[in-house]
């Protein structure tokens, strides 16, 4: 679960790549069936749905945030941070 | 109960009790399961690693063979794509927040993680993101070491401390992601039983400070040995490296000690390496001189004792010898040849080996009859065990976990009778509490309600939680025997009405006050017995030692591990005894009180060094290997013994360990045919073998104390009433009172100071403050103390510790029961 917290942290920070999305997806499937704690179940189920059901929007949102990252870094200092 | 079944694992065939867990019956078929958090030491399985899944036919998910049972025509595969696929995913999940510092880790090269890593893990991670961070490494205690980034959360160290030793300290704190280890009010973990964690952790996250650093696992090597630090005489294995001891780890034997270790056993190691570590022989004040002239001087000094006015000589034991030996911290083969020594060698048959007195042959052998002792291990499935006169914790601490282990698991029954409180107390159906010196009137009364019901009786709850169980084991302490003779009797007559001599799974089961106390009494250090306890001239108990040598009557003393001046009641008797005798040899490990009134000091190995057998208080015979170097000039003592009786005129034909175990074995007949190879890595029972049918047969009923033990007459039984009434004094061997805190100096934080334990009631009475400072004193004998006040503890009692460094109870001990009186310092009596 913290890892994919971490994960996803990234993906809205614009600063996964595609390849993420494939180990999220990965990562989901082997906490299902494999952890003791219901916490990994419940969470895998819907986030591993929703990276396989609507990965271009995570895609979308990935790219739109590395723009906006890749601006904020290339433009004025001050707004550092602020465009995420 | 115990069906058999057969299931398949991987294609083999393998033959399972019902109820076992899957991952133990595919151990025993040999195909491995990893696991990181399964160990049936622990009790029942928690699932928390995920490590041992396995594919089970029919079965849609995959289970974890840790927590599942097994069934009859089970089909289970542990090698399937499926499983390695989950077993990998789980590797790589475990090490998502494990740091890879391995080369600096203390685990490394005998690290569980490393080790399945290499061998179901996924050899890379994809994990790029920052892994947790604590500050580390943290002191969990004053002796480990907690990193808790390292840390996989197993459960294990809290479930030992949960389930196993029940001090409940160390819990999982936070949840989920953040979960980490540690005491629940972030105190120190501080429990005499904590360092087992640093060998349950699968990772390095806990480790022993008195390890870290020191050596990797291909710098040392593993020696099988005992422990003989109590009577527990728990197996372990010396880490060495360079030839010292660096560690001391358990080494498991279901039969002896389950395989947990008492901080005792575990640190103590640390103080064979003292200053105060005697290492070569010396004379009176003198440096060291070599051997030769040790023992020759030692010869020379018991050859004079024994001749002056006594003519009897030769091989005959003859009661007017003015020689006599004492033995304590000996192996049997020791113990044997000092008594050969005594009896052959210079005639005298004052040899013991307990601290005071005990109880005379004819107990001796009713209470070691074959079929009345009990096993270790009957503790585990007794329906009711009763504790008389002994706390477990103090004085044998692996069988408070044992009997912890018998009441969590298999619902036994606990019945306790002691003087003093004890750390069992808790989880008892009945705890009775007799003054101290009563055990005797405690037992009689028992005896009296097993067999006439009687209800009123304070014994009345104890006997009926014994007469309704099926099997009893009664472990009872050694120090009972200090009332004299009838409080053994009035044993062996509880023993009768219940009939444990012919129930399987009953018995009694001994707490001596020494290691090998059973060891030494079947070897012959006894006064009134030899070897095997054959019948031979009566001699003195230790306190008739004591008095002869102060009123002249004995000349010379040898003592062979034993420091009376710290261990034996009464010390200033015993000084000014020690200081009459004309020649004392003291065969010692450490310098002490003791040793600077020697006339000849000789060196004694430790528990790492010796060759020998000793005798667990079950009867089990297990062997000490010698496992570290010697340190100095000190010599094996079998060597040194078998040479002092050499130069005494006295051959005993011993030239080996081997030779002298054998001396031994033919002349202890229900030993005979025991040989290493026979005690082997977990010792044997003398007990289970045919020899045993030697021992020798139980006489009729004894008498009650003879003359010969000549207690003292109570002068003093008072009762506690009205003011300033003086309170009756126990006293008790705290686990951490002597050389084993004070010499060791990661285990000085733990030497405990003398106090004394008075009830609430007490210590309103006489206006006593918890923690203050008072004198206690006793005809003219005063000690210092500070005020403890007590639950649990009776009116009119006090108790305080023998052993201490300073303001040592035994100062107070007179061999009778003994009243004090307490006094504010600087006042008046309080």
């Amino acid at each position: 679960t913290n890892w994919t917290v971490k994960m996803l942290e990234r993906v809205v920070r614009g600063e996964a790549t595609p390849m993420d999305l494939d180990i999220v997806a990965s990562v989901q499937e082997n906490i299902i069936g494999h952890c003791l704690c219901v916490l990994g179940d419940s969470m895998a189920m819907p986030v591993g749905a929703m990276v396989r059901k609507f990965r271009q929007e995570f895609e979308n949102v990935m790219a739109a945030a590395e723009t906006s990252r890749i601006a904020a870094v290339q433009g004025a200092p001050e707004t550092l941070g602020a465009a995420t | 109960m115990s069906r058999e079944v057969t299931l398949i694992i991987d294609g083999r065939e393998v033959t399972a009790t019902e109820g076992e867990m899957l991952h133990d019956a595919a151990t025993r078929g040999d195909v491995e399961i990893p696991v990181f958090c399964y160990e049936p030491k622990l009790g029942e399985p928690v699932g928390a690693c995920r490590m041992c899944l396995v594919e089970v036919e029919g079965v849609p998910k995959l289970q974890t063979s840790c927590s599942t049972p097994v069934r009859d025509g089970m089909v289970v595969h542990t090698r399937t794509e499926q499983v390695k696929e989950a077993q990998s995913a789980v590797v790589e999940f475990l090490l998502v927040n494990h740091p890879l510092d391995c080369p600096v880790c203390d685990k490394g090269g005998e690290c569980p993680l490393q080790d399945i890593t290499m061998g179901w893990g996924p050899g890379k991670t994809r994990f790029t993101d920052d892994k947790r961070h604590f500050q580390k490494p943290l002191p969990l205690s004053p002796l480990v070491a907690i990193d808790r980034e390292r840390c996989i959360l197993c459960y294990r160290c809290v479930r030992f401390s949960q389930e196993v030793a029940e001090d409940e300290q160390l819990q999982l704190l936070e949840r989920g992601d953040r979960t980490f280890v540690g005491t629940f009010d972030d105190r120190p973990y501080v429990a005499p039983f904590h360092g087992n964690i640093t060998d349950l952790c699968p990772v390095g996250a806990l480790t022993s400070y008195t390890y870290r650093f020191r050596a990797r696992p291909w710098d040392i090597e593993q020696a099988g040995s005992v422990c003989t630090l109590c009577p527990s005489q728990c197996n372990v294995s010396f880490t060495v490296r360079d030839e010292e001891v660096k560690r001391v780890v358990a080494r498991d034997n279901p039969d002896v000690d389950d395989g947990w270790l008492c901080d005792r056993g575990r640190y103590g190691f640390e103080m064979f390496g003292a200053e105060e570590r005697v290492s070569a022989p010396r004379l009176r004040d003198g440096a060291p001189v070599e051997w030769p002239e040790a023992i020759a001087a030692a010869a020379e000094g018991l050859r004079r004792a024994s001749e002056i006015d006594h003519t009897g000589g030769g091989s005959k034991s003859d009661a007017s010898s003015r020689v006599a030996a004492i033995v304590g911290d000996a192996s049997n083969e020791e113990g044997y040849l000092v008594q050969r020594i005594m009896r052959e060698a210079l005639g005298s048959p004052h040899v013991e080996s307990r601290p005071s007195r005990g109880p005379s042959r004819g107990t001796l052998v009713q209470l070691s009859q074959p079929d009345l002792s009990a096993r270790v291990r009957d503790i585990d499935d007794a329906d009711a065990i009763l504790v008389v006169g002994t706390d477990p914790l103090h004085t044998s601490p692996i069988l408070d976990l044992r009997i912890r282990k018998a009441m969590r698991r298999n619902g036994a029954k606990l019945a306790l009778a002691t003087d003093r409180p004890t750390a069992l107390d808790g989880g008892a159906e009945a705890a009775t509490r007799y003054a101290p010196g009563e055990a005797t009137l405690f037992l009689s009364e028992l005896a009296a309600c097993l067999r006439l019901g009687n209800e009123g009786s304070t014994a009345a709850p104890v006997a009926e939680i014994l007469r309704e169980a099926e099997s009893v084991v009664i472990v009872w302490g050694e120090r009972i025997g200090r009332e004299g003779e009838e409080a053994l009797t009035t044993l062996l007559d509880v023993a009768e009405a219940l009939d444990l001599a012919g129930k399987d799974g009953s018995g009694l089961l001994e707490v001596p006050e020494l290691t090998n106390a059973r060891g030494l009494r079947e070897a012959g250090c006894l006064p009134d017995a030899g070897p095997g306890f054959s019948e031979s001239t009566p001699g003195k108990s230790t306190e008739e030692i004591r008095a002869a040598l102060e009123s002249g009557e004995l000349k010379s003393v040898v003592l062979f591990g034993v420091d009376p001046l710290r261990d034996f009641p009464d010390t200033e008797a015993w000084k000014r005894a020690l200081a009459a005798a004309d020649h004392l040899v003291v065969f010692s490990t450490f310098e002490n009180a003791t040793t600077a009134m020697a006339d000849v000091v000789l060196p004694l190995e430790t528990h790492a060094e010796k060759d020998g057998t000793v005798t667990h208080p079950d009867g089990r015979l297990q062997r000490v290997r010698p496992s570290a170097s010697r340190p100095g000039d000190i010599r094996p003592n079998w060597g040194v013994l078998a040479e002092l009786a050499l130069a005494l005129g006295h051959d005993t034909g011993i030239a080996s360990q081997p030779s002298a175990l054998a001396a031994l074995t033919e002349a202890v007949p229900f030993y005979s045919g025991i040989d290493d190879a026979v005690i082997s890595g977990r010792g044997i029972r003398w007990q289970d073998r045919d020899a045993a049918s030697s021992f020798p047969e139980a006489g009729p009923a004894v008498p009650a104390a003879s003359g010969t033990s000549g207690a003292p007459s109570p002068d003093t039984q008072p009762k506690a009433s009205g003011e300033g009434a003086p309170l009756v004094l126990g006293t008790y061997r705290d686990l951490w009172a002597g050389p084993i805190t004070e010499l060791n100096p990661p285990l000085k934080f733990l030497a405990p100071q003398q106090r004394i334990e008075v009830s609430l009631a007490d210590a309103e009475r006489l206006a006593l403050r918890n923690g203050e400072q008072v004198e206690v004193a006793q005809n003219g004998t005063t000690v210092l103390a500070k005020v403890a006040i007590t639950e649990r503890i009776q009116e009119g009692v006090c108790f305080l510790i023998e052993g201490t460094a300073e303001a040592n109870a035994n100062a107070l001990l007179n061999g009778g029961p003994v009243a004090v009186e307490i006094s504010k310092l600087g006042g008046g009596p309080a």
